[in-house]
Order: C-alpha cells, then sequence, then structure tokens
C-alpha cells in the first residue's frame, strides 16, 4: 500500500480504476463498446492538450492559453481550407507550425521578457479569442471540408485514430521527459532554477521550449475539434485550459513545478472523462456535475498532500495487527 | 610547483562601494589557500570573480599561463575552475545521480540519456568520496550534510583543476568534516588545487597550506600556514587584537534566581522522549551535541513547530500550552533559527520591514494602519545599536553580509523582549567581528532578566559563553555541565554518548 502511494503513477491510477468501477457499478451502458469507444474519443482532446499543460507545469510555469488558442486555430484552419482553398494535409501542418509559433511568443514574454506566465497566457487566454472573433464577422465557418472529419473519426484496424494520437503524443512525450536531456532540463528548472543555472542549463531556452510544446499540442487539439465538428468556432475550447490543467493536477503534477509524471496526466484526464461520463449516463444535472468534478480536483490534490499522514495511518494500522 | 591560477589588479565596485580592491593572487598546484576575512571583506565578491559569476571592472586572470575571461560560471568551469557555493545548488525533486551529472548526463543513441551509464558513474563517484549514498536517492530525501557532500562531489566529478570551497563545513558532522578533509588532501595530491573559505580557524590550520587574509575589499596578507597562529589571523583580519570574543561574563548568583523556564518530560512522537531541564533568569544555557542529535527539533517543537506531543512547559512558574509560535510568542518564547535564509528572514522584505515583523501589533496604530516613521525610528536605532553597516533600512535583507543578516534576525527577536529566547547556532556564516557584538548583545539580553538558550555546534562558543551546558546524544539528554566542569574533551565525549567520568555509554 505504501509503495502504491508512493509511487507517482500508482495513485493516479488507483483514482482512475476507482471511478471506472464505482461508474460500472452504478449505471449499465458504461461497458458497452459503443459508450467505451466514445469515452477515448471524448478524452483524446482534453489528454492530448494536457500534455502541454503539464510540460509547463514540470518547468515551473501554467498555461491558460490553450482553450482561447484552439478557437483562433480552428478559425485559421477552417479560413484557410474552406476559402483559401488549401487542401487539407497542407492545412494541418501548417496549423501545428503556426501553434508552435505562437506557443514560442508565449514562451519567449514568459522567459526573457520576465513576465510571470500566469499573466502571459492569462493575456493570451483573453486576446486570443478576440483574434478569434474577429475572423468570418465572429461567426462560426461550418461544413468545412468532408475529408476532415477522416482526420478525427477514421479507423485504423477498426480502432478510433485518437486513439493512435494518443499513444503516439503520449509515447513521444514519456520517452522526451524521461530519455532526453531537454526533459530532464525542464525537471531541473522546475525543481530548482538556481541550481539548473549554475550548472550550466539554459533556463530561459527551457522554458520558451515547453511554451512550444504547449502550442504544438494545442494545434493538435484544434485540428482534432475541427475534424470532430467539420467547423472552425471562436467559441470553441472554452474552459478547456483549465480541464487540461485539471488532468495534469489529477494526474499528480506539482503545481511548485519539478515533480510529477507525463503519463499520470492521460490518467487523470481519463479519470475527468470517466467521471462526466458516469454523471452523463445517470442523467445528472450539469450544475451538480460541475460541483463534483470540482470537489474530485480538490480531493485529488488534497490526498497528494497528505500522502504522509495517509501512509502513516496505513503503517500504524498494520503495525497493530502484527502486534 | 606550477601555478595554476593566478590574478593581479582585480577590483570590483558596487555603485561607489569597492567591494574589492587591486587584489592579485596566485593559487600553485596542488595546494590549498585558505581564504580569510570578516564578512563584507570582500572573499564572496573575490570567489564570484575567480567563479564567472561577476566580471571584474578591472585586473586580468590566468589560468595555466593563458589570459582568460570569464563571463557565466559556465566558462570558469570550462576553464577548469569549479566553485561549491554556500547556497545549496542541487534539484531536491531529482536523483543524487541526476543532481551529479546535470548538464552532463551521458547519452547514446544521439541524445537519449543513458541511465544506467548515468547511475554507474554515480555510484564510482560516490564511491571514491566514501559517501553512503545511494545513486537512486530523491536528493530530497538525504540531510544537509549529505546534500553538501553531494554538492562538492558534484564540482568534483567536472575534473577541475581549482575547487573553490565556500564554507563547506558549515552544516557537516565531525565525521563528515574529517571525510571531507581526507578527500581534499587525496585530491590535492592528484595535483588538484583549492581555495578555501572558513570561519573556523581550526580547519585553516588542518587543512591549508597558505592563508590569504582580506579586510574592507583589500589584500592584506598572504602567509604560509605554519608561520601563523590564531591570534595572528584574527589580528590581520580584525587590524586588531581581539582581546577576549566571548566577552566576560557578568558575576550573577544563579542559585538565587527563580527558574524562569522548566521543561518536564517534554515527547515528541517519533523524535525524543521525556527531555526534562530548566533555565533560571539571566541564565545563559547551551544545548551541545553533534549535528542530527536533536537539538533543533527539540527547540523547535518547544516553540510549537511541530508541537510537542506530551510533556509540560512552564515560563515563570505558570504553565504555558503551546501548540503553535503565535503561542509560544504569546507565552513569552523567542526562537532563532540556524537557517536565516528559509525560515528566519524576509529576505526580498527592506530590513525596516523584518525588524519590526514580530512585533507588529506595537508599530500600529488605532486604525490599524503600520506607522512608518515609527518603524523607521525604530529600524535606524537597532541599526545604530547592532553596528549593521553599508546599508539604509530599506535595503532588502537578502542583499546583506552574513553577519549583518544575523544581526537584524537578532533585532526581530530580542526586541520584543521574550522572557527566554533560543537561539540556534547564532553564529553560524558569521565573522569575527560580528561574532563578538553578537556575543555582547545575547550577555546583555540574559543580564536584563531574561534566560537564553543557546544550541550550538561550535564548542568554543558553548563553552566562551554559556553558564551551563547540556549535551544531547540521539535524541536524549545525556550531560549536564556547569562553566566550572567544562572541557572540551568533556563535551565531546558526552556527545559522542560515553560519560567522560565513568567512561560508560550514557544510553
Amino acid at each position: 500500500m505504501q509503495r502504491i502511494l508512493k509511487s507517482q503513477l500508482g495513485g493516479p491510477l488507483l483514482a482512475l480504476i476507482l471511478v471506472t468501477v464505482i461508474v460500472a457499478l452504478t449505471t449499465d451502458r458504461f461497458l458497452t463498446a459503443g459508450n467505451l469507444s466514445n469515452l477515448s474519443l471524448q478524452v483524446s482532446i482534453v489528454a492530448l492538450v494536457a500534455i502541454g499543460a503539464t510540460v509547463v507545469i514540470f518547468a515551473g510555469g501554467i498555461d491558460l492559453s490553450s482553450g482561447s488558442m484552439i478557437a483562433l486555430l480552428t478559425m485559421i484552419l477552417a479560413e484557410l481550407v474552406k476559402f483559401g482553398g488549401l487542401p487539407i494535409w497542407a492545412a494541418i501542418p501548417g496549423i501545428l507550425l503556426f501553434g508552435a509559433l505562437l506557443g514560442g511568443v508565449l514562451g519567449w514574454l514568459t522567459a526573457y521578457g520576465r513576465i510571470p506566465s500566469f499573466i502571459t497566457t492569462l493575456a493570451a487566454l483573453i486576446a486570443l479569442r478576440g483574434i478569434a472573433l474577429s475572423f468570418n464577422n465572429g461567426s462560426p465557418i461550418f461544413s468545412v471540408d468532408p475529408g476532415l472529419e477522416v482526420v478525427f473519426y477514421g479507423r485504423l484496424l477498426g480502432v478510433p485514430l485518437p486513439f493512435f494520437y494518443l499513444l503516439l503524443c503520449y509515447g513521444a512525450a514519456h520517452v522526451m521527459m524521461h530519455r532526453t536531456k531537454l526533459g530532464r532540463e525542464i525537471m531541473a528548472v522546475g525543481g530548482n532554477p538556481s541550481a539548473a543555472v549554475l550548472s550550466g542549463i539554459n533556463m530561459r531556452r527551457v522554458q520558451t521550449m515547453t511554451f512550444v510544446i504547449a502550442g504544438v499540442m494545442t494545434a493538435v487539439g484544434a485540428v482534432l475539434m475541427s475534424a470532430r465538428l467539420n467547423s472552425g468556432s471562436p467559441n470553441y475550447g472554452q474552459t478547456l485550459e483549465l480541464q487540461a490543467i485539471a488532468a495534469a493536477v489529477v494526474g499528480g503534477a506539482s503545481l511548485m513545478g519539478g515533480r510529477g509524471n507525463v503519463l499520470a496526466t492521460l490518467l487523470g484526464a481519463m479519470t475527468i472523462v470517466v467521471v462526466q461520463n458516469g454523471l452523463n449516463l445517470n442523467a445528472t444535472p450539469s450544475s451538480i456535475q460541475n460541483i463534483i468534478l470540482g470537489a474530485i480536483i480538490l480531493l485529488a490534490v488534497g490526498i497528494d498532500n497528505w500522502r504522509a499522514e495517509i501512509a502513516s495511518l496505513f503503517a500504524r494500522g498494520s503495525s497493530i495487527e502484527r502486534s | 610547483m606550477a601555478s595554476t591560477l593566478k590574478a593581479s589588479g582585480l577590483s570590483k565596485s558596487f555603485g561607489t562601494f569597492k567591494a574589492v580592491q587591486d587584489i592579485s593572487l596566485e593559487i600553485k598546484e596542488g595546494e590549498v589557500l585558505a581564504l580569510l576575512g570578516e564578512n563584507g571583506a570582500g572573499k564572496s565578491t573575490l570567489t564570484n570573480l575567480l567563479a564567472g559569476v561577476l566580471s571584474p571592472d578591472e585586473g586580468e586572470i590566468w589560468i595555466d599561463g593563458n589570459e582568460t575571461q570569464f563571463h557565466s560560471p559556465m566558462d570558469a568551469q570550462a576553464a577548469g575552475v569549479s566553485v561549491v557555493f554556500q547556497e545549496l545548488t542541487l534539484a531536491a525533486n531529482l536523483t543524487v545521480a541526476e543532481n551529479i551529472f546535470m548538464n552532463r548526463q551521458p547519452t547514446r543513441w544521439g541524445n537519449l540519456i543513458d541511465w544506467r551509464k548515468l547511475r554507474r558513474q554515480s555510484r564510482e563517484a560516490l564511491e571514491r568520496m566514501q559517501l553512503k549514498v545511494r545513486p537512486t536517492d530523491l536528493v530530497a530525501d538525504l540531510s544537509i550534510g549529505q546534500r553538501q557532500e553531494i554538492e562538492i562531489l558534484k564540482a568534483i566529478t567536472s575534473n577541475p583543476k581549482i575547487m573553490i570551497l565556500d564554507e563547506p563545513t558549515s552544516s557537516l558532522t565531525e565525521d563528515e568534516i574529517r571525510l571531507l578533509f581526507d578527500n581534499i588532501r587525496r585530491l590535492k595530491a592528484e595535483g588538484m588545487s583549492f581555495v578555501y573559505i572558513t570561519h573556523h580557524l581550526h580547519e585553516v590550520f588542518e587543512i591549508s597550506d597558505r592563508v590569504m587574509v582580506l579586510r574592507d575589499g583589500r589584500h592584506i596578507a598572504t602567509r604560509p600556514t605554519v608561520e601563523l597562529d590564531e591570534n595572528a589571523i584574527i589580528s590581520l583580519m580584525v587590524g586588531r587584537e581581539i582581546q577576549d570574543l566571548y566577552g566576560t561574563p557578568s558575576a550573577k548568583n544563579l542559585a538565587a534566581k527563580p527558574v524562569i523556564f522548566r521543561a518536564e518530560n517534554i515527547s515528541l512522537d517519533g523524535q525524543f522522549e521525556d527531555l526534562s531541564f530548566a533555565v533560571r533568569e539571566t541564565e545563559i544555557l547551551g544545548i551541545s551535541g553533534l549535528v542530527g542529535a536533536g537539538r533543533s527539533e527539540m527547540a523547535l517543537s518547544l516553540f510549537g513547530m511541530p508541537h510537542l506531543t506530551s510533556g509540560r512547559v512552564e515560563i515563570d512558574g505558570k504553565p504555558a500550552t503551546i501548540r503553535s509560535p503565535g503561542e509560544a510568542m504569546d507565552a513569552g518564547l523567542g526562537y532563532l533559527t540556524e537557517d536565516r535564509k528559509n525560515i528566519g528572514l524576509f529576505l526580498s522584505f527592506p530590513i525596516r520591514a523584518n525588524m519590526v515583523s514580530t512585533q507588529l501589533k506595537r508599530f500600529t496604530n488605532r486604525l490599524g494602519a503600520i506607522e512608518g516613521r515609527k518603524t523607521m525610528a525604530f529600524t535606524q536605532e537597532a541599526m545604530g545599536a547592532y553596528n549593521i553597516r553599508n546599508a539604509t533600512p530599506e535595503k532588502p535583507v537578502g542583499a546583506l553580509s552574513g553577519g549583518n543578516q544575523q544581526k537584524t534576525l537578532f533585532t526581530m527577536w530580542m526586541s520584543k523582549h521574550p522572557r527566554v529566547l533560543i537561539v540556534d547556532e547564532p553564529t553560524r556564516g558569521v565573522d569575527v567581528g560580528a561574532k563578538s557584538e553578537i556575543y555582547a548583545r545575547i550577555r546583555e539580553f540574559a543580564d536584563s532578566g531574561h534566560g537564553v538558550i543557546v544550541i550550538s555546534s561550535d564548542m568554543p562558543e558553548i563553552m566562551g559563553l554559556c553558564d551551563r551546558t547540556l549535551v544531547m546524544h540521539q535524541n536524549k539528554i545525556v550531560g549536564d555541565l556547569n562553566a566550572e566542569d567544562f572541557s572540551e574533551e568533556r563535551i565531546l565525549s558526552f556527545a559522542a554518548g560515553i560519560n567522560p567520568w565513568t567512561k560508560e555509554t550514557c544510553l
């Protein structure tokens, strides 16, 4: 028990299993193929954006911009494809690149401009949605291109494509965090910035890179969002940045930076989506849903912070059993 | 012997303040140069110049005969100068191995970190230094002493020609210090040179070949260590003979004084059990022992952090319930921490704000607003009384020297007039001049009808300052010595768990 509580994946995994069991027991439609497949589609966008949110948090920053950035990027994508006549295969890499660029600008302002990331991305949260509204007179663009839907609804070997995106992106993120110098530099910067600098790590470059990664992952989310509804809208992605942060936090990432596991963020995102799904299946009103989600976030971080006490509780219990 | 590093005419000013003026030095291959001076003498600035943290306004640095210019610590490291800074620079969230080889991790297949090789290299390095730490341990789980050792190891593994050690022993135990010295001697024999900065003079005699003394940013003298003794060094440092660093105790008849503080059978779960002791009015009670004996833990929990799990505390004969630092202060206790940077001072706040932070009520008017003029007058007076130099009340405490920071901390607590003040390592990282001032203040405070508890690892400090000392060993009070019985051997013996008279183990 103590070992599970100590490991960084164990806690989030336990939480996910717990909510899954509860939801599966309280509804009869949860464990149907249709629902599970739907679930994986539901989780994909949040989970992919959450990779970026997590990496930024690891380095000690925060990214509030992803929701609005998604709105802007879906509008640009729709504009380019529907009105600009750009083929999808060219538009999508362009959007990813543009996401990287936007992230880079935010990262640069944060790292080199020495403006706290909370502020730079809060400004972006407000401003980017404003820019999104300036396209197409602020109206959504529907029926962009039938080919776009394939990106989200397509299947490979009978498995929905978003499943592969998750596999690919989380695999890459894990290798990057664990096996590359950049990944360890991100952890060092988040854990002790002055130690990182004195070890010759280019802290500002590392911080900027985390926002570039976040920008790319947000762009991936934007492409999927557009594909899912075959449209672009300045209203997409509202509060998505908060869901992404919630996924990271439920997954055990410390907002102080330097602690957590990027794979746990996927578990965190799944936990949140399973709860939402269960509540939907039980026809819980959305007001109650929000209250429950808030409680889950508090509980997840609370349990994480009270680890020592909980572990000692179990330790004490077991020593009594032995005596 | 060939000289590894040479510097000539180094100068550095901050505004109008000349931190370092026209300093020249030479470090030979395989020697240990002790760098001494009071706080503010320019040691830190000089080392920062040699380490590339600062660039000199004037002067040159040669390494192995080549003139070099450092623009960052990385430049210096590449040229072979490594620094172990006084402030720990490890990332606590990462493992020992990752910290040792931070930014130098072995990689394979292009850019992927080779974890196995990283752990093996770390294990080899740890074994060479005889450190009992595993590469996979999290730095967060290590003791302060172990962290210091890892810090030094991190610098050593970059294979520098010159290592600059800034107060490396400040948080090490006796055994750890011995190990460090063994390692320095071995590396010396391999040709590594050291610049060793310390306030502990006996270390100078034990480890250094030459001594360089700075005062007020100027070079005073550089001599072979064997030509010097303790008094000679001190007089070079302060420019005057300090007759008695610890001052003279005033005549006090302690037996006739009432007990001001009493702890009876106090316990903290998982830490210590059933400790009892008492302090009389005007008494300075020492608590000595090795690092890790449980002294600070006991003091902190008397102060409510975390609060005692059982036992009885009396102040002026009245029982005191202390469950938080606030309640401790209300009951008449003060606690001056050994860790002034992290839990003692608000480093980014001005001196003024720090000095009044323990007693805001006194400076608050009826509307609840803090009276600026009153705090200013108080601060200026206190800075004068404590001789806090080179600063204005508006200067952030973080920008002060260690000695001035410590004096600010003393003002914070003494001016509140707690009945009993606990001071934990009152002179850690503080120069000789500031030390004697702090000792004088402690005596004055005790003589004015208070009680003082001094926790210290510095044996001469305990013997020079205290009327009586307790000695702790493994969370127990094993010795209780009056001033007449003080000797380094007896205190050390108790600290090691052996009764010096009966030669029996105390546990």
